[in-house]
C-alpha cells in the first residue's frame, strides 16, 4: 500500500487512518459494553415482568378451574380416572406458564405458618419430591413472613418478588390470592420461576441483541472509514506528499495537487497550490535580486580598487629637499576625498588635497574628474589660483548634479622653500614652524558653486625643517562615542613635536583613530603632509642678487657658528668674481657642515679661472681697484682646491666656523 | 644697510649700519662723493657695521684717497680681523 511505503521512509509518522481505526475500535468497544450493560438490565426487567404476568395468568386460570371443580376440597376428591386431578392441573399450568414450582397453601398469620395444600414442580423428579415434602397437610413455619404474602392473604395482589434460595434451588416468585377457601382460610397460590432460567434467558437475549448491534456498528464504522479514507485521509496524504516534495526540492514544485472537493481539504489544496506558486515566484525573484546585488557589490568593489589606485592608501616620498607622506582610508568604501602629489619640474612639487560633496560612486566619479583636471592644469605651469579658477569654470559649465569640491592646492619651490598656494573652501592647513599653527589663508568658495570663486594665490616661505599638513574634515569632524568632534585643538596638539611628514601623518592618524575609540564606522580620513629641507645644493644665476640665497644656505648649515660671516665673506668674494669676470651662465653652490667643518663648492660654466694662481701684490692706494678678494679667501679658507672638469670650474673650500 | 652722514664744518661723520657687501658698498661710495669738497676729514663710524667684504674695503680706500684725513672708529673685533687680513690696520687710522 502507498501508506506503508511512506511509513518506511519516515517511521515516526503514523497514518491518520490507523489512528482513526484505533479510535473506531475503542468507540465500538465502549459503545458495545455500554449497550450490553443497558440491555442486560432492560431485558432482565422485561423477562421478569413477563414471568410475573405469566404466573398471574396461571393463578387466575387455576382459580377459575378450582371454582368450577367445586372448591379446593372438592377438587382434591375428584377421581383422577375421568378428569385431571388438582396436581395434574397445576403441573400442566406450571409447564404451560414456564414456572418451576406452583404451590397452594393457606396462611396461619397468627403462628406465621404455611399450611400447604398442594405443591408441584415442572421437573418430573422435583415434582415427586415436592409432592411428598410439601404435600397436603404440611405445615412449614416461616420466621420472616413476607409482607406481600400477608397482603395476598388479605386479597391484595402485589407484584413484589419474593426471592428465595433453599434446598429447592434459587427461585424468584410471587404469591397470589385465590377466591377459593380451604378449611376456612383463603387459598394462596405461590408461583416460582427459576432465577437461573430467568438469568440465562436474559443473557442470551442480550447477547443476541448485542451481537447484532456490534455487527451493525462494525459495518457502519467500516463504511465511515472507507469514506473518511477516500475523502480525508487520502487527499491529506497527497497534500502532505506535495508539501514534503516542496520543502525537499526547496520550493521547486512543479506538480499541482488535484483535489476536486469543496470542503476545507479542497480549500487547503487550492491554497497550497497558490502558496507554492507564490513562494516559487518569490524564490525566483529573490534569486534575480541576489544576482543584481552581487553584481552591484562586485562593481562597487572594482570601483573601490580603482579608487585605491587613484588615491592610494599611503604615500611616502623622501627626497633630499623634501618629504611627502599621505594617508587615505577610503579603503573601506568609495568616497570623495582625494590627495595628489607630483613634481612639476626639477625644483617644484605640487601637493593637492580635496573633498568632494556627497558619498559613494557619485562622489568618487566627480572626485576623479576634479583630480584629473587639477593635475592636468597644474602641469601646464600656471599658478594655483589660476588653476583652481579654471577648474571651477569647467565644473560650473556642466554640473548637472550640483556637486562641489573643496580643494587646497600648493606648489613648493624645492630650492627656496617658497610655498605658493590657493584655497577653494578647504580647511586651513597646519603650518609647522617652531610650533604647529593654522596657516591663515584667503579662503575662496568651493569649486562648482559659483562661477566667480574668488580664489587667490598666496605665499608662505618654508624654512629648513618647516612643514605643512593638509587634511580633510574627516580629521576635525571625527566623533567619539559621545558624538563630540575631534576639533582643531586636538589636531594642533597631535601635531606637536612632529618634525617630518611621515611622523606627522602617523601622529594625526593614530590620534584620530584613538579618538574614535572603537567606533566601527569611520568617515573618510585623508591627509597629506610635506616637509621642506633646505637643499645642500642650489642652482643660482650669476647675479649679485643671488648672494642672499648663498648666505641663506650657509646660515642653514652653519646655524649659529661664530665664524659663519667669514665663510660668507669668502663665498661672496668668489661669487662676485664669478659674476663679474667668468661669463658663466649658471652657478651651482653647495654647502655642508661636516664635523665642525663647513665645506662649500662653487661650480660654474664660465671661463677657466683658478683663484689659487698667485697674484701680483698691489699697493694700498691701488686697492680701490680691487685685488683684495682672493687674498681674503686664501686667508679665511682652511683648504682650497680648484679643478676644471667637463667645461666647469669646481672650487672646493673648507672653513672652520667654530674656530 | 643704512648710512647716516653728519657734517660738522669741515668734518664729516659717516655711520654705517648693517652689511657692507658687493651690493651695498656702492651706497657708501655715493655717500662719500656727495660730501662737499670743503670737507677735510672724514670719520667712518663702524659701531653698527656687521659685515664687510672686499667691495666695502675698496670704498674705504677710495674715501681715504679723496680726503685729507680718514679715521675709522668703533671697529668690532670681527671687522678688525678683516682689516688685519688685508693690512688695513697698518695703513689706516683706526681707533
Amino acid at each position: 500500500m502507498k501508506k506503508d511505503s511512506s511509513q518506511e521512509r519516515k517511521p515516526r509518522r503514523q497514518s491518520i487512518l490507523r489512528k482513526l481505526v484505533v479510535m473506531f475500535i475503542v468507540a465500538i468497544a465502549v459503545s458495545c459494553i455500554g449497550s450490553f450493560a443497558v440491555s442486560l438490565t432492560t431485558n432482565y426487567i422485561e423477562i421478569r415482568n413477563k414471568s410475573y404476568e405469566n404466573s398471574d395468568e396461571a393463578s387466575r386460570a387455576l382459580d377459575d378451574i378450582i371454582k368450577r371443580r367445586g372448591g379446593v376440597a372438592g377438587y382434591l376428591e375428584i377421581d383422577s380416572s375421568n378428569n385431571m386431578t388438582l396436581a395434574e392441573t397445576m403441573r400442566y399450568l406450571c409447564l404451560g406458564y414456564d414456572l418451576q414450582y406452583m404451590y397452594l397453601f393457606t396462611l396461619d398469620e397468627e403462628n406465621s405458618d404455611y399450611h400447604y395444600i398442594m405443591t408441584v414442580a415442572s421437573d418430573e423428579r422435583d415434582n415427586e419430591i415436592v409432592r411428598k415434602e410439601r404435600g397436603l397437610g404440611t405445615i412449614v413455619h416461616v420466621d420472616d413472613l413476607h409482607q406481600s404474602v400477608i397482603d395476598a392473604n388479605h386479597g391484595k395482589k402485589d407484584s413484589t418478588i419474593i426471592s428465595m434460595d433453599n434446598k429447592y434451588g434459587r427461585v424468584i416468585g410471587w404469591v397470589y390470592p385465590l377466591e377459593a377457601e380451604y378449611e376456612g382460610r383463603r387459598v394462596l397460590l405461590g408461583a416460582d420461576c427459576s432465577a437461573w432460567t430467568l438469568e440465562r434467558r436474559t443473557l442470551s437475549d442480550t447477547v443476541n441483541y448485542s451481537v447484532s448491534t456490534f455487527v451493525v456498528l462494525v459495518l457502519l464504522s467500516g463504511v465511515m472509514l472507507v469514506v473518511t479514507h477516500k475523502k480525508v485521509v487520502e487527499p491529506v496524504g497527497r497534500i502532505s506528499e506535495s508539501m514534503r516534495s516542496f520543502t525537499d526540492n526547496y520550493g521547486k514544485h512543479e506538480e499541482k495537487i488535484e483535489i476536486r472537493d469543496n470542503s476545507e481539504i479542497g480549500e487547503i489544496a487550492q491554497s497550497f497550490n497558490i502558496m507554492s506558486d507564490d513562494i516559487h515566484r518569490l524564490i525566483e525573484d529573490n534569486a534575480a535580486l541576489n544576482e543584481v546585488q552581487t553584481q552591484a557589490k562586485v562593481q562597487l568593489d572594482v570601483a573601490r580598487r580603482i579608487q585605491c589606485g587613484v588615491v592610494p592608501e599611503r604615500l611616502e616620498l623622501n627626497e633630499d629637499s623634501y618629504s611627502i607622506s599621505a594617508f587615505a582610508n577610503a579603503a573601506k568604501s568609495v568616497g570623495g576625498d582625494f590627495y595628489d602629489s607630483f613634481l612639476l619640474d626639477d625644483s617644484h612639487v605640487c601637493i593637492v588635497i580635496g573633498d568632494v560633496s556627497g558619498k559613494g560612486i557619485t562622489a568618487a566619479l566627480f572626485m576623479i574628474m576634479v583630480k584629473t583636471m587639477l593635475r592636468e592644469k597644474m602641469r601646464s605651469g600656471t599658478d594655483p589660483a589660476q588653476v583652481l579658477n579654471a577648474v571651477n569654470d569647467e565644473i560650473c559649465a556642466s554640473n548637472p548634479e550640483a556637486l562641489f569640491a573643496t580643494v587646497f592646492a600648493a606648489v613648493l619651490d624645492l630650492q627656496s622653500g617658497e610655498l605658493t598656494f590657493a584655497n577653494a573652501g578647504h580647511n586651513p592647513p597646519v603650518l609647522f614652524r617652531e610650533k604647529p599653527s593654522f596657516l591663515s589663508t584667503e579662503t575662496g568658495i568651493a569649486l562648482g558653486v559659483f562661477e566667480d570663486a574668488g580664489i587667490v594665490t598666496e605665499t608662505v616661505v618654508l624654512g629648513d625643517g618647516d612643514g605643512l599638513l593638509l587634511y580633510t574634515d574627516g580629521v576635525t569632524e571625527a566623533v567619539d562615542k559621545d558624538d563630540n568632534f575631534y576639533g582643531d585643538e586636538r589636531l594642533l596638539k597631535a601635531c606637536e613635536g612632529c618634525t617630518d611628514s611621515a611622523g606627522t601623518v602617523e601622529a594625526v592618524r593614530s590620534s584620530v583613530y584613538d579618538y574614535y575609540d572603537g567606533r566601527a564606522h569611520f568617515d573618510d580620513l585623508t591627509m597629506i603632509s610635506v616637509f621642506f629641507r633646505k637643499p645642500a645644493q642650489i642652482d643660482i644665476l650669476p647675479q649679485l642678487s643671488e648672494m642672499s640665497r648663498i648666505i641663506d644656505l650657509i646660515k642653514t648649515n652653519a646655524k649659529d657658528a661664530p665664524g659663519f660671516k667669514k665663510t660668507v665673506l669668502a663665498c661672496e668674494e668668489i661669487f662676485t668674481n664669478i659674476c663679474s669676470y667668468s661669463g658663466a651662465k649658471r652657478v651651482r653652490f653647495s654647502c655642508k657642515m661636516d664635523d665642525d667643518k663647513l665645506r662649500v663648492i662653487f661650480t660654474d660654466d664660465g671661463s677657466p679661472f683658478n683663484p689659487l694662481t698667485p697674484q701680483e701684490e698691489k699697493d694700498f692706494d691701488e686697492l680701490d681697484e680691487g685685488g683684495m678678494g682672493l687674498s681674503l679667501v686664501r686667508q679665511i679658507a682652511e683648504k682650497i682646491k680648484y679643478d676644471r672638469k667637463d667645461g666647469e670650474n669646481i672650487l672646493e673650500m673648507e672653513f672652520s666656523p667654530y674656530a | 644697510m643704512k648710512i647716516t652722514k653728519t657734517v660738522n664744518g669741515s668734518n664729516a661723520v659717516i655711520a654705517v649700519d648693517g652689511w657692507l657687501d658687493t651690493q651695498t658698498s656702492p651706497q657708501l661710495g655715493a655717500a662719500a662723493q656727495e660730501l662737499s669738497p670743503d670737507i677735510e676729514s672724514v670719520e667712518l663710524d663702524f659701531s653698527k657695521l656687521e659685515y664687510i667684504s672686499s667691495a666695502g674695503l675698496r670704498q674705504i680706500v677710495a674715501i681715504y684717497k679723496s680726503v685729507n684725513s680718514l679715521t675709522i672708529t668703533n671697529v668690532s673685533a670681527e671687522i678688525m680681523d678683516v682689516f688685519r687680513m688685508t693690512g688695513f690696520d697698518k695703513r689706516l687710522d683706526i681707533r
